[in-house]
């Protein structure tokens, strides 16, 4: 018997004895009425499909997604956190056991997809078989990371929140599952088999959801860790895509590096607790020269800001994507590690203000709020400036000329001390408040 | 009872966005006893529990289990404690079986001894009957229990309770307290955070009282729980007689000397020790003439009043 009582408690809740003889006869019947009518069998084979997919797909991540939600709003969650279960048969029991159920349906669909036989249907069935089971590993391993994200900050979540990720995600898997018919994918010059490439890819990215899954899990159980799986993430993709363009060198492979990290450090500091504990858990140990123990409580946006000012002087060194950038930036001939320095100043600035408002009294809203002010900052004040004053609010490709490359980070700088600013003096307002 | 500490909160703090919820809190609980936390609504309680039990992570302070830091290995201190949060949560489509099966399970006890220890547990709450019930179908008192037995069923040293009768009924109420006073007596320490004191004089033995994120008081009144004290005022016809009456009580077992003021003495009793007609009969037997002898009302009420009162004077 499986030893995870996680996974056996989602047993106890999904899988009765109505829904296990229900499946088969319901399914059974949908298949035998198919069958009837369709003597090429094409029908039945894109019935099984659709079911899978709606299922599997929909259904599954709804479920991946509700398996932590539904703890919150059951008020479950902390007794979930003081178990001595481990994060990893959480994941597993929670992941696997909530949608066992939608996987017992699938698996009827599964075998009526490998036993109908007609020539019109695509020969390479297996590997289409594969991609379809990867991309509801994959949809289902995001939604649950997601709802995970906001468990660990005890955010309430929307039940429909994860319809976000089905509608960002399964256009893409759709697209890698169904929408070519090439046989070869060029990756690094050599020509891998289209769907050997594709079944891999979904394998590889859902091992990174389920890595992601385990280590936000971690967390939300209070389990220290250091960033070495981030770090790992934005490395690897940046190996990936870089394949796509056969074009390994350090200089291109430390721009794309440098590009996923300023995503994931959006990502992180969106998605990590924004409170003045944390930031007092990551100063002390950082004050009292335990670089081992402040490494597991620094946030990722810092640490993966430090990682981007490391790998922006190698972005210079032989590489396509700043030739690239220069050639085709507003400014041409502007330095890519010019750009990357903006980048990272305006990122700070950005932080500065998301954490701005998420240290205010009204905390709520600090994510839209701040989406508000980064629209204006990076939309409507430039467009509606003109081009010398929008240049103020937008340095990054409004700067007035190439020979003046200092004057963009200068006014990169203004922005991040004006954040400053504004960090400080809230400091100083609840100092003062709370000594009152 | 073992005096030995289980928890000591050092200079714990925690803000909430424009709020310090806990300020600089620092206290002892004791192996073996069940500390009443009272206080107005807002005044932390809750917060207090949650850090304790390492499910919030304050903005400084210490807080240590048996000597260990809980906030540097939570998961180490959560096999030691027990929440019953003042939501408690329960999978209502399982069974009260299913329920105290997955809590054991999910506590690390061993395969084995899960049937065993699920069973006594729903025995020990009176819920031997309801085993095959679902949790969702259950009233509120049954619930409340199941929730208990989620919390106790690995057998912690610590038991952390938020506001654990609000909304029972008075017999259900009466019913939680024997279990607690019989979670006690089998070596559990207890920490049950209310608003409504009436409901934990039945059985606490500590009382610490927190406002606006303060402890305003710890009142440690023995081993013994709070119904059985009674605080007397006895006048003496000759203030001479005063010194004679300290000497007496310092050597009759149940009884302390609170405050000798002129004639007027204020001895707290333990009538689980000695009863008020036995005291009363040793003092006649050592000569001391008693104008009055007055049994103060003192009960957690007033303590807390007490407390709150001395606060704002001092304020």
């Amino acid at each position: 018997m499986i030893n995870n009582p996680e996974f056996k408690r989602n047993i106890w809740l999904e899988l009765s004895v109505q829904r296990l003889i229900a499946v088969p006869v319901l399914l059974g019947l949908i298949f035998y009425v198919a069958i009837q009518n369709d003597s090429s069998g094409a029908i039945s084979y894109a019935i099984a499909k659709s079911i899978f997919v709606i299922v599997t797909i929909l259904w599954g991540s709804q479920l991946a997604f509700s398996s932590v939600s539904d703890e919150l709003q059951n008020r479950t969650w902390d007794n979930q956190r003081l178990s001595a279960l481990s994060p990893f048969k959480l994941v597993w029991g929670k992941l696997f056991g909530a949608t066992a159920f939608i996987w017992y349906i699938g698996l009827f669909c599964l075998v009526m997809m490998l036993f109908t036989t007609h020539e019109n249907i695509q020969a390479n069935r297996y590997q289409i078989i594969i991609g379809l089971i990867l991309g509801a590993l994959i949809t289902q391993a995001f939604a649950f990371a997601s709802a995970l994200i906001a468990a660990k900050n005890n955010v309430a979540i929307p039940r429909g929140l994860n319809l976000l990720f089905i509608v960002v995600l399964v256009p893409i898997v759709g697209r890698m599952i169904y929408g070519s018919n090439q046989p070869t994918q060029a990756w690094y010059g050599h020509d891998l088999s289209y769907w050997g490439f594709v079944n891999v890819s979904l394998l590889i990215y859902t091992a990174w959801a389920w890595l992601a899954s385990y280590r936000i899990m971690q967390t939300a159980l209070q389990i220290k860790t250091k960033p070495w799986a981030m770090l790992s993430f934005v490395l690897f993709s940046a190996f990936y895509v870089l394949g796509f363009y056969n074009a390994l060198s350090i200089g291109n492979f430390a721009s794309l590096a440098f590009v996923f990290a300023i995503l994931m450090t959006y990502l992180g500091a969106l998605t990590e607790k924004r409170h003045l504990a944390s930031l007092r858990r990551c100063m002390n140990p950082w004050l009292a020269k335990t670089p081992e123990k402040a490494l597991k409580h620094t946030p990722y946006f810092l640490i993966l800001s430090v990682f981007c000012l490391i790998a922006l002087p190698f972005t210079s060194l032989d590489s396509t994507f700043s030739s690239f950038y220069s050639a085709k930036s507003l400014r041409e001939g502007q330095s890519f590690v010019i750009i990357g320095l903006m980048s990272l100043l305006l990122m700070m600035r950005d932080i500065g203000l998301l954490y701005y408002f998420s240290l205010s009294q009204k905390p709520q809203r600090a994510v839209m709020t701040t989406i508000f002010y980064l629209i204006l900052l990076y939309v409507l004040l430039p467009l509606l400036l003109p081009r010398t004053l929008g240049f103020i609010f937008f340095p990054l490709v409004l700067a007035p000329s190439v020979g003046e490359n200092g004057v963009p980070i200068l006014v990169g700088l203004v922005h991040c001390l004006a954040v400053a600013g504004l960090l400080y003096r809230q400091h100083l307002a609840r100092h003062k408040a709370l000594s009152a | 009872m073992n005096s030995m500490p289980l928890i000591q909160v050092k200079q714990l703090t925690f803000e909430y966005p424009g709020t310090r919820a806990l300020d600089s809190v620092s206290f002892t609980i004791t192996s073996g006893s069940i500390t009443a936390l009272v206080g107005p609504n807002g005044a932390g309680k809750s917060t207090l529990l949650r850090c304790i039990a390492a499910l919030d992570y304050p903005l400084s302070g210490q807080v240590l289990l048996n000597d260990v830091d809980v906030l540097d290995d939570p998961r180490a201190s959560h096999a030691k404690i027990g929440y019953l949060s003042d939501h408690f949560g329960l999978y209502d489509a399982l069974s009260v079986r299913q329920c105290l099966t997955f809590a054991a399970a999910s506590q690390g006890v061993a395969a084995d001894q899960i049937d065993r220890l699920v069973n006594q547990t729903a025995e020990k709450l009176d819920l031997s009957n309801k085993l095959n019930s679902l949790a969702g179908d259950l009233s509120r008192g049954q619930r409340q229990r199941v929730a208990i037995g989620q919390a106790i069923i690995h057998s912690p040293s610590l038991l952390l309770l938020d506001e654990p009768a609000s909304g029972l009924d008075p017999e259900a109420r009466h019913s939680l307290s024997q279990v607690f006073i019989a979670l006690k007596q089998s070596g559990m320490t207890l920490i049950v955070s209310s608003h409504i004191l009436a409901e934990l004089e039945d059985y606490s033995t500590e009382m610490l009282v927190l406002k606006d994120g303060k402890i305003l008081q710890q009142q440690i009144v023995n081993e013994t729980p709070l119904q059985h004290m009674s605080q007397i005022e006895i006048e003496l016809v000759h203030i001479a007689d005063a010194s004679k009456l300290s000497e007496l009580v310092a050597n009759i077992a149940g009884v302390n000397q609170l405050e000798i003021v002129s004639n007027v003495a204020n001895l707290q009793i333990n009538e689980a020790t000695i009863a008020r007609h036995q005291l009363i009969k040793l003092l006649i037997q050592a000569d001391i003439s008693i104008n009055r002898f007055n049994l103060q009302e003192t009960n957690m009420q007033q303590h807390y009043l007490k407390a709150v009162n001395a606060e704002s004077a001092n304020s």
